[in-house]
């Protein structure tokens, strides 16, 4: 029985398999303590994603919800849109500070400005038909709601 | 092991990415801290220094992740300060998840300009 004869359960170091994201992950975090590098939410990093803002989707029961952390932007400086199960996120992030090159003096800057755009695969089941989106403190929530025939329902079973 | 190691990262303080500028006698400090209540933010001034201690709270779902990307948990940010700037006269805002704190610089500290006398 060659196909048995793997004796991984006695290496249990062996059994777990490579998780690239947590081993890229890790080794930032090393990386990013050697040179004393901070991150909120994730700013200065070596594979970090500078330049769109960081984003959470949680599925429920009901349907997806999607949460992007966008400071100091404007409902207005924000563009989304939905194709089947392709949510789009677009704008553009200006800088806060209204620099006058003859008076002030730009000290410090750890922000990131720019134009950014993020289309998130949702699973099959969203109803691109119902979806909302609120704006407060700086973060966007798109709530986006499942099919009927996606969403659990009971059955009942009649006991004879 | 790695349980442990992973867990500590997460627990490690966060510090929110900051800006500051220099603009007509105030010096400007911009922080970005979407999601942050006002209710959770405690700015304070001991002796020279100025401390920025907050809380982002961990949004309240009980579905399934699918893609994790923002950080929670607390953070802080200490900055000395320099004795051109009026301790008292310091303002806060928070705004669309950017807090602003505009420090005004004393009187004496501000750049002027002076005028040359023709003789």
């Amino acid at each position: 029985m060659a196909i048995l004869s793997w004796k991984r359960a006695s290496y249990p170091e062996a059994q777990r398999e490579f998780d690239s994201t947590n081993f890229f992950r890790r080794f930032q975090d090393d990386w990013d303590r050697y040179f004393g590098w901070k991150s909120f939410p994730e700013i200065s990093g070596l594979f970090d994603r500078s330049d769109s803002p960081a984003v959470d989707v949680v599925e429920t029961e009901d349907g997806c919800t999607v949460w992007a952390d966008v400071p100091g932007l404007d409902r207005k400086d924000i563009e989304l849109s939905i194709a089947a199960n392709v949510l789009t996120i677009k704008g553009e992030k200006k800088s806060s500070a209204k620099v006058n090159k003859d008076k002030d003096r730009l000290y410090r800057d750890e922000t990131w400005t720019g134009s950014f755009q993020r289309s998130l695969s949702l699973p099959d089941s969203v109803d691109p038909d119902k979806v909302s989106a609120e704006f407060r403190d700086g973060v966007l929530k798109v709530t986006v709601g499942k099919k009927a025939e996606h969403k659990p329902r009971q059955i009942p079973v009649a006991v004879r | 092991m790695n349980e442990i190691a992973k867990t500590e990262d997460r627990r490690r303080t966060l510090v929110p990415a900051s800006q500051v500028a220099e603009t007509e006698g105030k010096v400007v400090v911009r922080l970005e801290m979407p999601g942050v209540s006002q209710s959770d933010l405690e700015i304070r001034v001991e002796g020279q220094e100025l401390t920025i201690v907050g809380k982002r709270q961990e949004p309240a779902t009980h579905g399934t992740w699918l893609l994790r990307e923002r950080n929670w948990g607390d953070f802080q940010k200490t900055y000395s300060v320099d004795g051109s700037i009026d301790l008292d006269k310091i303002d806060a805002e928070l705004s669309q998840g950017l807090l602003t704190l505009t420090l005004p610089m004393k009187d004496a500290a501000k750049p002027r300009r002076i005028d040359i006398r023709s003789a």
